[in-house]
């Protein structure tokens, strides 16, 4: 018996001391109980030759139950202990039941002495703060720890051009492929692993197509600036400050058109990232552009997660003025694991022209 | 007590038999007390003498159990003797625990002797032929224990209620009579406001384990076993979190005899803690504390929960707002020119926006994000736009979001701060903006709020919004405002109502009409539609 255990036995013990009602099994439950603990159960019972009394308990939210009959203990009490590997959280139920062996040899008859099967009752079971936490982030992502994704997203903030007729499109697409394991070993919470590949064409300034470029030299490097870079690599750590506050922070190495470049992101989020939450995100990335973002997301509509998100962005180049885009998710997540993504949504430099954003996504945990 | 008035009992059961003289019960009022002594409003002139024995009853409003029909009861309190009589009043003085319970309007009867006879006595009606109702048996047990306590005092009302209830906490007519209970024990306090710690003459306790630690907003089941359940009919659980000044309560239900179970209620289950008593009630109908006490009730900690906590409840959180509005400030404005023509004043400008809102509980009350869309022509008053000088045309494609804190007031309507942040892009690019609004009251609810907002490309607007539900399905929002928009022209000032009607729990058309000017001149009208969705 742990320390633990033994202590609530003592506590039980004291408190069943009081004097037994005339037939029947006086019991003081307990209240709460330490998670890996054995909850050992007393009982004063006043006519024990007569009868048998038997703990029913089961986990809270099982169907079956476990019967254990209880046994004379020293100074006259009676106990049924709860076995360690059973004691966990949320909790546990259970009544106390007795059966007098009939007169006439037939079945004994089960009498509910505290509680019953249709209202049993709770012991709380407790575990430290961070086990007790980590079981509540298991429980929302149903205790899956791995998460694989995918996105792919098109963006085109409409053909620019000038006053010579030389056109040049602003536009890009975007391939994020990533790892994350959620270790849950407070405050990091997560690591996250990724690729992602960004490559767009823009005019070589930062609104219009340059004046000095005609139809016949708009594919020049000096009318149009292949943007973005095809390999980029990311680590991201995500620390949670608080259940429910988290910061993901990430590192990022891209090979850009010319070198090497570097790229940070930083997201802080309120909520819970797949159902409702805020966040607010920058990300940076040389030579590509800067992003910053505010997200709403909401799971307010059965089965349909959603988001909204306002972003001011220069990509995919910086060289690109400042513009914004308004976006639109949609997620229906499977009980598979697998959770599907669409996005919809409008980007723009200027009031004049705009164009249309739209992407895929698809994640699966596991 | 009762007992002690038999003789009063017995003299109207005579007096309707066969009244052979003129002796009448009087009733009065309480009309003042002091310290040693109280004052009725029955005098010399209806025959009260010195050293006259004066009885005291508490008038109570309750309900029948079974029809629920105002019953206007009496509680009895205890008796007093004439010390002195005028006219008018009598001064009564009361034994020493009479002191602090007789108040003024309080029921006072004295039997007075008279020398003239009686008046005859009224018809009897005529005998019911009609068949007595029958009623079932749980209603006919309800009426047994109605007529048994009526006009019996109140401790022994409380414990045979309280018995009753504990043993059939699942009747129909559980509610009614829990509804009576808390009216006789709410006066029971009143008149023994020491009532929990009072001497017991029974030995009530019960034992109990209590938890250490709770989560909030969760049920709390709890489990007491009374150490002499002979003596006992029923207890309830007194609930508050720690810091407020009031328990509830709530009633435990009886089990196998010795056991009493019930629950913190979860609303009451908040940080820093809970705290709770048990009240038992025994068979003489004493009443006080079992388990810990109202001054030294045990205690529960509760955590404060986590910010998860408010981003997981999902219904009636969240609001989609569609509005569309157009906006004319020269309808009216005919002005021509030296020869008559009728020149170009043009200035309006209308707006779009979609938003989602999604509602928090605590200090962030709502986060809201959304993406509009606003263009418009012109913005000055004395302005006459030409093919050489065309209107300026304004326009801005935005994202916004924004957040309202409820400030931590105690007292007085609440009051609520928003503050947005716009980005977006106009005919010259990328811009910003910025709005607060103050509300003072609920948002959904009649408020009063002045916002202010400034929006690069676009101008600024402040107004002052009154919104309010004159009907339960009809919200009504008036407005005036005064802005430079579009495109940071002339001030001018708006006048809106915004009507709404609740089609559905979770849909809400609204229609939009305003007036607007910069002068006298240069006015006009406008109009909108909206459309929001509550789920």
């Amino acid at each position: 018996m742990t320390s633990s255990s033994l202590t609530l036995a003592l506590v039980a013990v004291a408190l069943a001391a009081g004097p037994v009602a005339a037939d029947g099994v006086r019991h003081v439950p307990p209240a709460e109980a330490e998670a890996g603990a054995p909850i050992e159960l007393v009982a004063s019972i006043a006519d024990a030759g007569h009868k048998d009394v038997v703990l029913h308990y089961r986990a809270r939210g099982a169907v079956a139950w476990v019967d254990v009959a209880f046994t004379q203990a020293a100074g006259g009490q009676w106990v049924a202990a709860i076995p360690a590997a059973a004691v966990l959280p949320p909790g546990l139920e259970y009544y106390l039941q007795s059966a007098a062996a009939a007169a006439d040899g037939a079945a004994p008859a089960a009498i509910d002495e505290f509680a019953s099967a249709a209202d049993p009752h709770p012991i709380v079971v407790r575990t430290g703060d961070k086990d007790a936490r980590r079981l509540r982030d298991l429980g929302r992502t149903g205790g899956r720890r791995s998460r694989a994704h995918a996105a792919f997203e098109w963006v085109d903030f409409g053909q620019r051009d000038n006053a010579a007729g030389a056109v040049v499109p602003d536009r890009y697409y975007r391939i994020d492929l990533d790892f994350a394991y959620r270790l849950l070993a407070y405050p990091l919470e997560e690591i996250r692993f990724g690729y992602t590949r960004l490559e767009g064409i823009v005019p070589n300034s930062d609104r219009r197509v340059p004046a000095d470029c005609t139809p016949a030299t708009e594919g020049s490097a000096a009318c149009r600036v292949d943007a973005g870079f095809k390999v980029g690599g990311w680590f991201e750590l995500g620390l949670a400050l608080a259940e429910g506050v988290r910061f993901d922070g990430r590192g990022m190495f891209t090979a850009n058109q010319e070198s090497f470049a570097l790229g940070a992101r930083g997201e802080l989020r309120a909520g819970i990232a797949d159902g409702n939450h805020l966040a607010v995100a920058v990300e940076y990335m040389a030579d590509v552009g800067t992003i910053g973002s505010f997200r709403l997301g909401w799971a307010t509509v059965p089965k349909v997660p959603m988001a909204m998100t306002v972003e001011i962005t220069d990509l995919p180049s910086s060289v690109r003025a400042t513009g914004v885009r308004l976006l639109y998710d949609a997620y229906y997540p499977l009980p598979t694991g697998l959770r599907l993504g669409a996005r919809l949504g409008y980007a723009a430099r200027d009031q004049i022209i705009g164009g249309p954003s739209a992407g895929l996504s698809a994640s699966y945990d596991f | 007590m009762i007992a002690r008035w038999g003789w009063a009992a017995a003299l109207v059961v005579a007096l309707g038999v066969a009244p052979v003289a003129a002796d009448v019960v009087l009733a009065g009022r309480v009309v003042k007390t002091d310290r040693r002594e109280v004052y009725v409003n029955l005098g010399e002139g209806v025959g009260v003498e010195v050293g006259g024995r004066i009885r005291f009853k508490r008038p109570i409003a309750l309900r029948h159990p079974v029809t629920r029909a105002a019953v206007n009861d009496w509680l009895p309190l205890g008796e007093g003797t004439v010390a002195a009589v005028g006219n008018q009043l009598a001064r009564i003085e009361l034994p020493p625990e009479l002191l602090t319970t007789i108040k003024a309007g309080d029921l006072a009867e004295i039997y007075v002797e008279r020398a003239e006879a009686a008046p005859p006595p009224p018809p009897k009606p005529a005998p019911d032929d009609r068949p007595i109702p029958t009623v079932d048996a749980e209603t006919a047990q309800v009426l047994q224990v109605w007529r048994a306590t009526t006009g019996k005092p109140i401790d022994e009302r409380i414990g045979v209620w309280s018995g009753w209830l504990a043993s059939h906490a699942t009747s129909p007519y559980a509610e009614a009579v829990r509804a009576d209970l808390e009216v006789l024990r709410a006066t029971a306090l009143a008149m023994t406001p020491d009532l929990p710690g009072r001497p017991r003459a029974l030995d009530l306790h019960v034992e109990h384990a209590a938890p250490k630690r709770a989560l909030a907003g969760a049920d709390v089941p709890l489990a007491f076993v009374l150490a002499d359940p002979a003596q006992v009919v029923a207890a309830s659980l007194h609930v508050r979190t720690r810091g407020q000044p009031v328990y509830e309560r709530v009633e435990l239900v009886r089990e196998h005899d010795i056991y009493l179970r019930g629950a913190l209620p979860a609303a009451l289950v908040a940080a820093p803690g809970v705290e709770y008593f048990v009240e038992t009630i025994g068979a003489d109908g004493s009443a006080g504390a079992a388990y810990a006490s109202d001054a030294a009730p045990a205690t529960i900690e509760v955590d404060a929960p986590a910010v998860v906590e408010r981003f997981t409840a999902t219904r009636q959180r969240t609001r989609l707002t569609i509005i569309g509005s157009y906006l004319d400030f020269a309808t009216f404005d005919d002005r021509k020119d030296s020869a008559g023509n009728t020149l170009d004043r043009r200035d309006r400008f209308a707006e779009t926006q979609i938003d989602v809102l999604y509602r928090l509980a605590g200090v962030v009350q709502g986060v809201r994000l959304g993406f509009g869309a606003y263009g418009g022509r012109g913005g000055f008053s004395e302005a006459v736009w030409t093919d050489a000088q065309p209107a300026p045309v304004i326009g801005f494609q935005y994202g916004f979001v924004e957040a309202e804190l409820r400030l931590p007031i105690d007292r007085g309507p609440a009051l609520g701060l928003a503050g947005r942040f716009v980005a977006g892009v106009g005919r010259e690019g990328f811009g910003v903006g910025v709005a607060g609004r103050l509300r003072l009251g609920e948002p959904d609810a009649t408020n009063l709020s002045v916002g202010v907002s400034g929006v690069q490309q676009v101008g600024f607007l402040s107004d002052l919004l009154l919104e309010t539900w004159p009907l339960p399905k009809v919200p009504v929002g008036l407005s005036v405002a005064v802005t430079d928009q579009p495109g940071n022209g002339d001030l001018g000032v708006r006048l809106a109502a915004d009507l709404g009607y609740r089609l559905r729990p979770w849909v809400r058309p609204t229609v939009r009409v305003s007036w607007q000017g910069r002068t006298a001149a240069h006015a006009g009208v406008g109009g909108g539609l909206g459309l929001v969705f509550d789920w």
